[in-house]
């Protein structure tokens, strides 16, 4: 079973991860009749418990309950008992559970949520993997070999005494003979111990060892530009198609973060390709989605460098844009390319780990609320970056979830409409992306709508606390 | 002093007992609630039952070592050993150990979980520690048993010959649970499953025979972990259960008890009939025919009763083989009644070989060693 255990973990498991230093889950959408946000966050490890938050705009729910499952085929089926989550004091619209991942892999948390309106029921993806290895602290290790010395002492000396006396039948005193042996016998006792906890030590950085390599590691891209070509190495992989496209690729000129490309390349003879657009030289962080089959999401990062290009247009859903600078004031407004703005109506201190609704106005040049359309299926795209790239998240008005790994979880609850809860015909002036920044930090946040059939794209500058 | 021995079990005999038994328990229902509940915490009855044991042991141990130690006119003192000035029986001194060695694993295990997930193997670096733990006290309890009825005479050496083959078959019990991972049914036509039951049976129980000195010993042994697991697969499903982790890959109603016993009882009784006419011999030669005669015949015995257990005609209340834990997989051979191929049969099975070779001949030797304590 052990050798099956490995195989099913190498098959369903990758050491690669959706988004970038953004592990955590955030949805928006409806339970049935229930609004309600949920945020998993992720545990650093695996097996680990995961918090699960659901916040909800109903006052008229009873219980809310959560159970894990696979996303996808044999654990799919058969929930565990479910955890009831526990109300708010503070906040009787805020439930909180603690939830087992007991795998790494493509997992989804069903959330059922009973009220005076009936059952709802919701499913939300969830890709597990291990975040980081625990370092022991040195108090804990200087306690913990302490302790192992004295047992160690301990033993050879009990051992020692049993050799000298334990055979001694009773009131007899141990002579020459047995105090000999004692010696005898506490050097190879202590060189046993000793040799015991060689082999401890070396099978515990075996384990130590085996485990790092399923803790996430970034998917290096292997860019390679040739003129107006951007060419990414083959994936031997089966992909779901994320809003019609296997990949997302974003280019964002650094350190300005004033350059932003959304593309899709393609896969030509295994290799993705893409056409770049008209580039100022300089050098460009790749961020890369896919959402492997059994739809766990993950992203590949990479750096090119770039020398002045100019290519012909973009077509399709691929969109390009050329901004200001990052500054390090905060920003609230952001200028449209072809008139108008985009307001966020922020709160006045972002915090970091605080789940919230990343909220959007799109105004037309005359201040009048402007008709947005959809852009790939949705209101609108946002990606999120600190400024040193060590956070990426690609975000869509249902959350930070891969649309193709939700609709799966949808279908696997009898939810047919992966876009459930975002009407997509009358799209008002608002668009709303839920989020949490994962650390404190400096943040550009690039918010992307369609109007008048054309792509834009805002930016706003964001200090997180 | 000593010749009340003779007359009235001590109590620090019936302790060693109820620790064994109680740290046993605990291990056999931690290991089903893992496979049919999934979470626990750790204030499970299991966990409370292993610690329970502990706890009796080094308890015990420590009345022991301090009366003894305090009082020059204490029953025991004439029949104790010196340990960094305390005074107290070997085994007090060795569940002590044991006891503490518990303890100390829960921090570590503890951090582990932090650093690593939840360990969901038996055998990781923290259980092992833990398990170092148990190996102390339950050695610790049989050794102050031991030395009790090595001093003792007539029915209640009888007696007591009978009480160490408990908790010697309980003890062989521990030890082919702390191997489960090796010896799963679908692994049975694998050469390391039997290196691994090489390894620890012969050991485990020619030292508990050999240490009672009764005939038909190591039958007994054996067929104590037999009966113990056999009785195992009939009661556990007759307590409900449901699976409380996640992914759920088999619908859990109740208990899932640990696979049928190996049939180690078949080469025991070998050893008993075949180990009688060798008394003579030195252990070594002992070990040389006793060792490979046991790997023959547990194969010979082993493989086919496999074959059968992975059919259906197995999947019934008595052989429990349709019981699956909630977390295997439809696809896993175990459940799908299939068996691992093994590349390396010929040298695993070389290695099986040497390792009942050394298993049983170090078990002649802790059992003789055994024998001499007396205190």
């Amino acid at each position: 079973m052990k050798h099956l255990l490995v195989l099913f973990v190498l098959l369903l498991a990758r050491p690669a991860m959706a988004h970038v230093g953004s592990p955590n889950v955030f949805y928006e959408g409806d339970a049935g009749p229930y609004h309600v946000f949920v945020t998993v966050r992720s545990p650093d490890v695996i097996p680990g418990i995961a918090t699960i938050e659901i916040r909800t705009t109903a006052d008229d729910i009873k219980t809310v309950s959560v159970v894990p499952l696979r996303l996808t085929g044999p654990g799919s089926e058969l929930p565990p008992a479910p955890d009831r989550a526990a109300r708010s004091s503070a906040d009787p619209k805020f439930f909180t559970a603690r939830l087992w991942l007991m795998e790494f892999g493509s997992l989804q948390v069903r959330v059922t949520i009973e009220g005076a309106r009936g059952i709802g029921k919701l499913a939300i993806p969830v890709p597990a993997s291990a975040q980081r290895t625990l370092t022991m602290t040195r108090p804990l290790g200087a306690l913990l070999f302490g302790l192992m010395f004295v047992l160690a002492l301990a033993l050879v000396s009990i051992l020692a005494g049993a050799v000298r006396e334990a055979a001694l039948e009773p009131g007899m005193q141990p002579a020459a003979r047995e105090r000999r042996r004692t010696r005898i016998a506490a050097v190879l006792v202590g060189a046993a111990v000793i040799g015991l906890l060689a082999f401890g030590n070396l099978w515990w950085n075996a384990e130590a060892a085996t485990y790092a390599k399923w803790v996430q590691r970034p998917w290096s891209l292997g860019a390679r530009v040739d003129g107006c070509r951007l060419t990414l190495p083959k994936i031997d992989i089966g992909l779901l198609p994320d809003h019609g496209h296997d990949m997302h690729l974003f280019l964002v000129r650094v350190p300005a973060l004033d350059r932003l490309a959304h593309l899709h390349p393609t896969r030509e003879v295994g290799d993705f390709t893409q056409q770049l657009p008209s580039l100022p030289a300089g050098r460009y962080a790749l961020f890369a989605d896919i959402v492997l089959d059994n739809g766990f999401p993950v992203t590949g990062t990479d750096e090119i460098q770039i020398n002045d290009l100019t290519c012909p247009p973009l077509t399709g859903d691929d969109a390009a844009w050329a901004g200001a600078p990052r500054a390090d004031r905060d920003a609230t407004v952001s200028e449209l390319a072809s008139g108008g703005r985009v307001r966020w109506d922020r709160p006045p201190a972002l915090r970091a780990g605080v789940a919230l609704p990343l909220r959007f106005h799109v105004e037309n040049a005359d201040g009048s609320p402007a008709h947005l359309e959809t852009y790939m299926g949705m209101a609108g795209h946002a990606a999120v970056m600190r400024i040193d790239r060590t956070v990426f998240a690609h975000l869509h008005p249902s959350g930070s979830v891969a649309m193709p790994a939700l609709d799966l979880a949808e279908r696997s609850i009898g939810v047919t409409n992966p876009h459930a809860g975002h009407e997509m015909h009358h799209l008002p002036p608002d668009v709303v992306f839920p989020y949490g920044f994962p650390k404190p930090g400096a943040y550009r946040v690039f918010v992307q709508i369609k109007r008048d059939g054309k792509v834009e794209t805002a930016a706003f500058d964001a200090h997180v606390d | 002093m000593l010749a009340t021995v003779s007359a009235r079990i001590p109590w620090y005999v019936w302790t060693s007992v109820a620790s064994v038994s109680c740290i046993l328990s605990g291990v056999y229902w931690d290991i089903s609630w893992h496979m049919s509940i999934g979470r626990d915490s750790f204030w499970t009855p299991a966990h409370i039952a292993i610690q329970l044991g502990g706890i009796i042991a080094g308890v015990a141990g420590s009345a022991l070592i301090v009366s003894t130690t305090l009082h020059r006119d204490a029953p025991l003192r004439a029949a104790s050993i010196s340990v960094w000035g305390f005074r107290g029986p070997f085994g007090a001194f060795l569940a002590v150990w044991g006891g503490a060695t518990m303890v100390v694993s829960a921090p570590f295990d503890n951090w582990w979980h932090n650093a690593y997930g939840l360990d969901v193997k038996i055998l990781s670096p923290p259980h092992t520690v833990l398990t170092l733990g148990i190996l102390g006290v339950a050695i610790g309890s049989i050794l102050l048993v031991l030395a009790t009825m090595n001093r003792a005479s007539g029915d209640m050496r009888r007696r007591l010959e009978w009480l160490i083959l408990l908790v010697g078959g309980e003890m062989l019990v521990l030890a082919m649970i702390s191997i489960i991972e090796h010896t799963f049914r679908s692994n049975l036509h694998r050469g390391d499953a039997y290196r691994a039951l090489s390894i620890v049976a012969p050991l485990f129980i020619v030292a508990a025979a050999r240490a009672s000195g009764r005939r038909w010993a190591a039958t007994i042994v054996a067929a104590t972990y037999t009966l113990f697991m056999a009785a195992m697969v009939w009661l556990f499903p007759l307590f409900p259960a449901e699976a409380k982790l996640g992914p759920v890959y088999q619908p859990i109603t109740h208990y899932i008890p640990l696979e049928f016993p190996m049939l180690i009882v078949v080469p025991a009784i070998a050893l008993d009939l075949v180990g009688e006419r060798l008394e003579a011999r030195p252990r070594w030669q002992r070990a040389l025919l006793l060792g490979p005669l046991f790997l023959v015949l547990l194969v010979a015995a082993e493989w086919p009763f496999a074959s059968f257990l992975s059919s259906p005609a197995s999947r019934n209340w008595f052989f429990g083989t349709h019981y699956f834990a909630y977390f295997m997989h439809p696809e896993w051979h175990e459940t799908r009644g299939e068996f691992f191929d093994d590349p390396t049969r010929t040298s695993a099975f070389v290695q099986a070989l040497v390792a009942a070779i050394f298993s049983t001949g170090i078990g002649l030797l802790i059992g003789d060693a055994m024998r001499k304590v007396r205190r």
